[in-house]
């Protein structure tokens, strides 16, 4: 149980035991409790005060399947509050077999240098000048950086989106096949990493000095009954790693809420030929993977490998909200120029969603056609090249809004939506709206409910309430580091029965049948405290103004939650 | 008797062997058959149906099937 602390600006690194302020909490709970306790929440998201957290979930590390989920938070340059971005790969798993908690990295590096973190596998951690790595896209900066410390290490690192500091930069995240597909997109933090200097961070996957489990045997037993719901499951056992994420687009555009032509229509006359179905059919064809491990410990295998026609990779994971926000959202109904896309915003390192989003606004606005994909290709790499475009475009949807002076732009806290539009599902509304991270469906996504009958999509009730239920479960989930996919689990009596003995195996504390909750809870307060102190108000948790009155096809219906039903969302008993 | 066309999306088609993904089932149910019915004739548990659109809009269990309708059936599943 250490803290990793690397100063950018004195190029020191510092080793701490976990202060008990942070006792019992690991992935977003830590990040997002250390940010409102350390840093200043008006401080420049870009300057040296912000402190970027790494934190692997409070269960990676250990033996319970799908944990291998890392929380990478700061305070956003995007959305101007707090931020927890969650990516998969080797990393959380590999850092919680070293003990390590989480690295904070503080300060700014000189001007002009740039610098990785190097943490070998007694979790001896080092930073090392990496102006040698300057401009380097992840691919090759990852390939590059395997070959010189050894396959047996895993890579966190930005592309030239996150040097360029723009506000839609992510973090690559190896995968299991050391490829840089993972990412923690949102929230422009491979932006923070840039503005520190810190091009990457290398840890090796060899460690063996994981925290003691208090009780090892309740803990393996809880496991193995979380392991065997997991699998009995016809989502995470079947359809998962059948179809991966995208098996949810032809039942999203059934609902009519697949916001389609930069949320115009809610359903995308190509659906049929970008769904999961016909990704799986293409990839069985060329010999691509449709069940695929992308992290550490699963065993789901959502993620998939994507082949060109001659059986060549191009990218993995294609996911469904990639799907949509670089295919439906801009008209684009072919899978290899979507496939191409995903690839290159990996490699540039930006967020799929925000760009694909950015792009949309600039169709809408005239700037390209709807369905050029060529012309978004080109979109794309105008953000590498640095060009005036490009910085305007990798800075997101609103950035380009304000380009064009177009109003349609569907972003909350400057953050765009993701593919569900909150018109045809209220309650992903609310989410967008409420929500302490900007418009982030993975913050409390209802769509189970909705497919299930349980709540009804087009009507305003009930969904305040089930958002916030489904916020404090996230919340919970991402502190854990139990993949979102697999936390459907704790949804059920049973599951979140296993999963508080498991807590309290973990930690050697009983832990009260409410602890999940509790746990999630905290974790909102914490943010929410800190969005109030940054400046945030009730006006910013309202969607665009266009949601509200431009009715969305086929349903033709408007936002219609109320004002203050948005503002009880963050009222806890 | 009425006739309907259904889809099978996500991992549905596997428990069909015979099952055509470019034609769909054709089955056959009884006058004002529902789609509860539906589902119960194709052995489709609550837990494996998510949404069922028919004719391109959202049907609910009690919902009266027409001759010829065309249906899709959808999984139940979390986001994405
Ligand atoms: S289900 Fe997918 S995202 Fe979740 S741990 Fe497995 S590969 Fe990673």
């Amino acid at each position: 149980m250490k803290l990793i602390r690397v100063n950018m600006t004195d190029q020191t690194v510092q080793v701490e035991d976990v202060p008990q302020q942070y006792a019992g909490l690991g992935g977003r709970g830590l990040t997002s409790v250390m940010i409102d306790a350390e840093v200043p929440p008006q401080c420049d998201p870009l300057g040296p005060e912000n402190k970027l957290i790494l934190a692997p979930g409070l269960l990676s590390g250990t033996p319970l399947v799908n944990t291998g989920r890392i929380s990478i938070g700061a305070k956003s340059p995007l959305t101007g509050g707090i931020k927890e971005s969650n990516s998969g790969g080797k990393i959380a798993t590999s850092l919680g077999k070293l003990g390590i908690t989480a690295i904070v990295v503080e300060g700014r590096s000189p001007a002009g240098t740039l610098g990785m973190l190097v943490i070998d596998p007694s979790g001896n951690a080092v930073l090392k000048d990496a102006s040698a790595l300057k401009g380097m896209r992840t691919y090759a900066l990852s390939a590059k950086l395997l070959q010189d410390f050894g396959p047996k290490n895993t890579v966190a690192c930005i592309g030239p989106a996150g040097e360029l500091q723009l506000a839609s930069a992510s973090i690559q995240t190896t995968d299991v096949d050391d490829r840089p597909c993972r990412a923690a997109a949102r929230g422009g933090l491979g932006a923070v990493m840039g503005a520190k200097g810190l091009k990457a961070v290398v840890v090796s996957t060899e460690g063996k000095n994981a925290d003691a489990i208090a009780d090892p045997e309740a803990f393996k037993e809880a496991a193995k009954a979380i392991a065997q719901s997991i699998q009995k499951n016809p989502f995470t056992g079947q359809m998962l790693p059948a179809l991966g994420t995208a098996g949810i687009l032809g039942g999203v555009n059934a609902l009519g809420a697949f916001p389609s032509y930069n949320a115009t229509k809610g359903v995308f006359d190509g659906w049929e030929k970008i769904s999961g179905e016909a990704l799986a059919k293409r990839m069985q064809e060329r010999g691509g993977k449709t069940k695929h491990m992308g992290c550490s410990q699963c065993i789901i295998h959502c993620s998939n490998e994507y082949v060109d026609e001659k059986g060549a990779y191009v990218t993995s994971s294609l996911e469904y909200e990639t799907i949509w926000s670089m295919g439906g959202m801009i008209g684009v109904d072919d899978l290899d120029t979507i496939a191409q896309l995903d690839f290159l915003c990996d490699d540039i390192g930006l967020d799929t969603i925000n760009t694909g989003v950015a792009m949309a606004v600039a169709m809408d606005a005239g700037h390209k056609p709807f369905g050029d994909g060529a012309a978004a290709i080109a979109m794309v790499e105008e953000v590498a090249l640095g060009t005036d475009f490009g910085k305007i475009l990798g800075n997101g949807p609103v950035a380009v809004g304000k380009h064009f002076n177009h109003h349609r732009v569907p972003a909350v806290k400057g953050q765009s939506i993701a593919a569900y539009d909150p018109r045809a599902m209220q309650g992903l509304g609310v989410t967008y709206a409420t929500s302490t991270m900007g418009a982030d469906h993975t913050a409390g996504n209802l769509l189970g409910l909705y497919l299930a009958g349980a709540l009804k999509p087009l009507e305003p009730e009930g969904q305040a309430d089930a958002s916030r239920v489904a916020q404090i479960t996230m919340a919970a989930l991402d502190c854990i580091g139990l993949c979102i996919l697999a936390g459907g689990v704790v949804a059920s009596a049973k599951g979140r029965e296993a999963m508080t003995r498991m807590l309290s195996a973990k930690l050697g504390q009983e832990m009260a049948p409410d602890a999940i909750s509790a746990m999630g809870v905290r974790i909102l307060q914490a943010e929410k405290g800190f969005n109030t102190k940054a400046g945030l108000t009730a006006k910013d948790d309202r969607l665009p103004r266009f949601f509200y009155e431009e009715p969305l096809p086929p349903h033709n219906t408007v936002f219609t939650v109320t004002d203050a039903d948005l503002d009880k969302v963050y009222t806890f008993r | 008797m009425i006739t309907v066309t259904v889809k099978l999306y996500g991992t549905l088609p596997q428990r069909m062997p015979a099952y055509d993904p470019q034609r769909g089932l054709v089955v056959t149910l009884g006058p004002g058959a529902t789609v509860a019915d539906l589902t119960r004739q194709l052995n489709l548990t609550a837990e494996d149906t998510g949404v069922v659109a028919l004719d391109g809009r959202v049907a609910q269990p009690e919902d009266r099937l027409p001759n010829d309708a065309h249906i899709r059936i959808f999984q139940v599943a979390l986001g994405g």
